[in-house]
């Protein structure tokens, strides 16, 4: 068996038993000039593996983003955390220092309510919220802008106070100029 | 029958279908998307983002596509990833007219059925182009993307009673070419 049988068995198995394995990681392990062929196997096994029963939070979430609800609000409320507290917790867990919740906070709050534009967000923000929230990063369930059309797109904002939709001006006022926070939420992909 | 084959026959455009098939393919698709290598972190997540506000948007339409709808999504999101990656992300497909988006290919149908189901559906799509304008788009919209003259009719900007006229006219126009062989 070639290593790159070798590699999409591994990842077979794995999708089998619901590891939710990440086809990145594994193309990263085969060499440069193999990986596209990698990525076929890896294909194949998605297109011949019986899709997985989703976990509850992923449905969750799924039916809050047709019903045009934020999907991560609903999954932050279905598990009764608060903002503030998911907030402290992403920047821990992104290494960042305590000055840096505020920024944080607006951040997340457009994150949350689809208001981010998820190409520009860094990996490590997607690895940092799946953790914060339990789940698997890939059955994590953001939303940029573009996705509010998939329900009623008010519905996005019905929830949020009057004058709490984040812009420019929340993060000027803040102190501190433009940083790491920054980067991580808007540097782009990698 | 396979868990595929039931889903997609229960499909009706109920949202709870529509739900569980969102959800369960999730995860593979942004898996699919990430062995193409094609784009990293966030960028996944938009192309998944476009794949599903598509599907959703043509199920919720009343569209039947005619394969799998594991094998379908897969194949739209091919399409997307192309698209995106050409630059011509979301923005763009969600001007065009339904079931007009740029970069796609007729599904796949062979990949999946012995039947080549593919090279039918080219025969017929030659036939409806043969009708010209209004008759080739109403009967295009109806036999092949799935939608009842009710939705062409709307998506035409014709009354439905305007569309089951040119729906008549276009059957009694085919009628000959079928008795020839569809020559």
């Amino acid at each position: 068996m070639s290593d790159n049988h070798a590699l999409a068995e591994e990842f077979r198995q794995a999708c089998a038993a619901g590891e939710h394995p990440d086809a990145a990681a594994f193309l990263a392990r085969a060499p440069e000039d193999q990986r596209e062929g990698l990525g076929r196997l890896l294909r194949e096994v998605l297109a011949d593996e019986p899709p997985p029963d989703p976990a509850p939070a992923t449905l969750l979430m799924v039916q809050a983003m047709l019903r045009g609800e934020p999907p991560l609000l609903e999954l932050r409320t279905s598990k009764g955390m608060t903002r503030d507290r998911v907030v402290s917790d992403l920047r821990e867990e992104l290494g960042l220092e305590a000055a840096d919740e505020q920024r944080v906070a607006v951040y997340y709050h457009e994150l949350e309510t689809g208001q981010l534009p998820l190409a520009g967000i860094r990996d490590r923000v997607f690895e940092a919220v799946a953790k914060v929230m339990g789940v698997a990063r890939s059955s994590l369930l953001l939303q940029g802008p573009e996705a509010r059309g998939t329900g009623t797109p008010q519905a996005v904002y019905a929830r949020a106070e009057p004058g709490t939709e984040v812009n420019v001006d929340a993060l000027a006022a803040l102190p501190g100029g433009p940083g790491a926070v920054d980067d991580l939420f808007t540097g782009g992909p990698g | 029958m396979c868990k595929e084959a039931q889903t997609l026959r229960r499909l009706s455009g109920d949202d709870s279908d529509l739900d569980t098939i969102v959800a369960s393919y999730w995860d593979p698709v942004l898996q699919w998307i990430r062995s193409t290598g094609k784009v990293r972190g966030g960028e996944a997540d938009e192309v998944r983002q476009d794949v599903f506000l598509r599907v959703t948007r043509e199920i919720r339409a009343g569209k039947r596509y005619p394969l799998p709808i594991g094998a379908a999504i897969f194949q739209i999101t091919n399409w997307t990833i192309r698209g995106y990656v050409a630059g011509a992300a979301g923005r763009r497909e969600r001007e065009q007219p339904f079931g007009e988006h740029p970069g796609d290919e007729p599904f796949d149908v062979g990949a999946e059925h012995e039947v080549d189901q593919v090279g039918e559906d080219e025969v017929v799509q030659e036939m409806f182009a043969r009708l010209g304008d209004r008759e080739g788009t109403l009967m295009t919209m109806h036999y092949l993307q799935g939608l009842d003259l009710a939705e062409v009719a709307d998506a035409m900007g014709i009354t439905a009673n305007n569309a089951h006229q040119i729906h008549h006219r276009a059957k009694k126009r085919i009628q000959p070419w079928l008795a020839e062989g569809g020559t």
